[in-house]
């Protein structure tokens, strides 16, 4: 990230979060890849060591504050990552209070707190030590989403579409390998090889995630990729995850290798982009899950949102909306989602798919469109 | 993937094991913390063979007789959970901490609690105890006592069973198939990126389920780390550290070539990557302290006025390696921990070359026997130039 989107990003965050909550300090922590959203739009770190913290004071420098095993984590943190001053430190409670004390905080902090839920105790005892006297505010992931909207910046909406792109051309990966002698796992490495090919984020361990369901009868639910062979008449349920620049995309298909799984497959498609179509600006997520669950209903189809039917997706993992019944998040435009549909299946024992769509002012775009035609190999 | 790695008769005699450990610390209960993150599902795969892929989990162990719980939050993965685990008790929630909390507050009395598991570089399991955890226990229990036990357990898994030591060797064989796959792809020209995804793929095929690989090229890049887009170069020194696990055992091999044209220096720099690797083989045996070995590879490598082993006045050539990428026994200057038969660990040697800022660093995965160590990598003779 260059310093110019640094410095508009933290303008940004205190247009939109300081000023109106009467902050002196934001804190935004993380300590898993999949749950780095705030930090990530702010400093692009990938939490890459045991825990990230980024600080943003009312005015003045931005830290950024990590684990610091030895300094291989230094080194590597100012390769990844952009802030004006970087902390390798298990106590980050004084250089908060030094950061307030820069900016002139002249009386008992107002502190904002993305991710706090589960910082780790130890981090949250040094704060609280650190800032007698602070006042907390939590900030949860909706109301960091609503009040930032990061996919409304072209840089990140970039990154997000080449992040689908990647997803499809490695689930097209697994179409191209299918064969009765593969096995999920064996799939699985293949479609995670075309992404790493592709461009998508690396660490030192493998974080393009497939889950998979493979063999003559596909389970309904996805796992980790097994080792048997598919074997002839089968096929393969999958999902792909990965992110590019931080920004996180699915992609699900459902590849067969017996003709007698075709009509069933295309059924599904067809309900699936129904389904997709569901998602409209102003509907709750429980609102899409009852409409989505009356599509499978009058189509006659089974095993609707057992699970829910998906959720939002962007710097984080999982984001709000939630999909599924009794869901009050709504949906809006300028956010991302991922779409899954698992339907019942005579010929295969379930149909799995999944799209990453861009919500716009009248409907959804597919992300992961392309290539998306589920077919018999 | 939906097996129990060890037969239910394992997973028993841990639990045994692991109440006779935590008998002289007066818990009620203990909190067995499981994150995928940082490979901190160790504790929890150690105890119930769940892996805990997507979303933190935790196991409320109750002492002796008394009814484990399993609390999983993936509803995707649960069925799956239930067929792995050795615990029968498992509960689906969609929050943790009330879960935790509820089940504490709901059984017999409980004023002190230990916490486990979830340990990674620096920061014990109390350390890592999610903040919303802590509050809905304390909101449920207020005179709760919280104590840290992460440590006897750890200490408990450094001893590997027979069928864990089968894991270890499992592992290292993929090791050894990356390490095939490093030197088929790591030339002049070619990207970080791609090495580290050619090697990645070629253990991926061979049977690993998590990859960990950090690389350093010098002389640009003095330290291990993630892969970049930067491309070797004629100079450069390559270490890779290869780590795959299986089962959820990892094993790891650390592995080294020069890029460019044979060179003077690169057969004096080959040789005593070796033989630092050879002498700590060999003193490697059960009753030695770590940092005796340690210190019979800072002798040799002090001879050289080119290298070093200090950084910061520590010396490092290893570190128990299993369930956790890095676990004790630590094998370092200050260590005083005795090796005894049946630890497993990666030993590697860290020489740093200040004059190129850059390192040497060869590794094998070992197993301490009961007169010496055995090598479950396939050790490297020398470091080739490519």
């Amino acid at each position: 990230m260059d310093q110019r989107t640094f410095q508009a990003r933290v303008a940004h965050t205190r247009d939109r979060l300081l000023r109106p909550l009467d902050l002196d300090m934001l804190l935004c922590y993380a300590d898993d890849i999949s749950a780095a959203g705030a930090v990530r739009y702010l400093t692009d770190f990938d939490v890459y060591a045991m825990y990230a913290l980024a600080i943003v004071p009312r005015r003045g420098d931005v830290a950024l504050a990590f684990g610091l095993h030895h300094s291989a984590y230094l080194v590597r943190v100012k390769q990844s990552a952009t802030a004006d001053y970087l902390s390798g430190t298990y106590a980050p409670g004084a250089l908060c209070r030094q950061l307030l004390q820069d900016a002139g905080t002249d009386r008992a902090p107002r502190v904002g707190i993305v991710g706090g839920a589960n910082m780790f105790r130890r981090i949250a005892g040094d704060l609280h030590k650190a800032l007698d006297g602070a006042t907390y505010v939590e900030i949860d992931q909706e109301a960091w989403h609503k009040a930032i909207a990061p996919l409304g910046e072209p840089l990140v909406r970039d990154a997000l579409d080449r992040s689908a792109a990647i997803a499809r051309d490695a689930v097209a990966a697994v179409a191209d390998d299918l064969a009765p002698t593969r096995s999920a796992a064996d799939l699985a490495a293949i479609a995670a090889l075309t992404a790493r090919r592709r461009g998508a984020d690396l660490m030192n361990r493998e974080i393009v995630e497939i889950r998979a369901s493979a063999g003559p009868v596909l389970a309904d639910r996805l796992g980790p990729p097994g080792r048997n062979p598919i074997g002839a008449g089968g096929g393969i349920a999958v999902e792909i995850a990965l992110r590019y620049r931080g920004l996180r995309a699915y992609c699900g298909r459902t590849f067969g290798l017996d003709e007698a799984w075709s009509t069933d497959l295309d059924r599904a498609a067809a309900l699936h982009q129904r389904v997709i179509a569901l998602a409209k600006p102003g509907r709750t997520g429980g609102e899409f899950a009852r409409d989505a669950a009356r599509l499978y209903a009058e189509a006659g189809a089974t095993g609707a949102g057992d699970f829910g039917f998906g959720h939002g997706v962007g710097f984080q993992d999982r984001e709000p909306p939630v999909l599924r019944a009794g869901s009050e998040d709504e949906l809006q435009p300028g956010t991302a989602l991922v779409i899954r549909s698992r339907i019942g299946s005579a010929a295969c024992g379930a149909v799995f798919l999944a799209d990453t769509v861009m919500m716009g002012e009248h409907g959804p775009t597919v992300l992961t469109a392309a290539q998306s035609t589920i077919a018999s190999q | 993937m939906n097996v129990r790695p060890f037969p239910d008769t394992e997973y028993a005699a841990r639990k045994s094991a692991v109440d006779a450990a935590f008998a002289g610390q007066g818990v009620d209960a203990v909190i067995v913390l499981g994150a995928y993150n940082w490979y901190r599902d160790h504790a929890i795969r150690y105890l119930t063979g769940y892996d805990s892929p997507h979303a933190a989990t935790v196991l409320v162990l109750a002492p002796g007789d008394g009814a484990s719980c399993l609390i999983v939050q993936d509803p995707e993965d649960f069925e799956r959970a239930r067929a792995v685990s050795w615990i029968s008790d498992l509960r689906l929630t969609d929050d943790l901490p009330q879960c935790v909390g509820d089940l504490l507050a709901g059984g017999r009395p409980v004023r002190r609690v230990g916490v486990a598991g979830g340990e990674c570089m620096g920061f014990s399991a109390l350390d890592v105890l999610p903040a919303a955890l802590e509050a809905a226990l304390h909101a449920r229990l207020p005179e709760l006592e919280l104590i840290d036990v992460g440590g006897a357990l750890l200490e408990l898994r450094m001893i590997r069973s027979a069928a864990e030591i089968e894991k270890a060797r499992a592992a290292s064989r993929v090791a050894d198939i990356g390490a095939v796959a490093f030197f088929a792809a790591a030339r002049s020209g070619v990207s970080e990126r791609d090495v580290w995804s050619e090697v990645t793929y070629a253990m991926e095929i061979a049977g690993a389920q998590d990859v960990h690989i950090s690389m350093c090229r010098g002389p640009d890049s003095f330290w291990p780390h993630p892969p970049s887009d930067a491309v070797l170069r004629d100079g450069d020194i390559v270490s890779i550290e290869l780590s795959p696990r299986v089962e959820g055992y990892f094993s790891q091999a650390n592995r080294m070539c020069f890029v460019g044209h044979p060179a003077r220096e690169w057969t004096e720099l080959s040789q005593m990557a070796v033989e630092a690797l050879e002498i700590a083989a060999a003193h490697m045996r059960p009753g030695v302290a770590a940092r005796e070995v340690v210190a019979q590879v800072n002798d040799y490598v002090a001879r050289s006025p080119l290298a070093t082993m200090d950084i910061g006045g520590v010396h490092r050539i290893g570190h128990g390696c299993g369930l956790a990428l890095d676990e004790g026994p630590f094998l370092s200057s200050s260590s005083e921990t005795e090796l005894r038969a049946n630890m497993t660990m990666a030993l590697h040697p860290i020489i740093y070359l200040p004059y190129r800022h850059s390192l040497l660093m060869l590794g094998d995965y070992i197993r301490i026997t009961e007169t010496g160590c055995e090598r479950l990598s396939a050790p490297q003779s020398s470091v080739p130039v490519v």
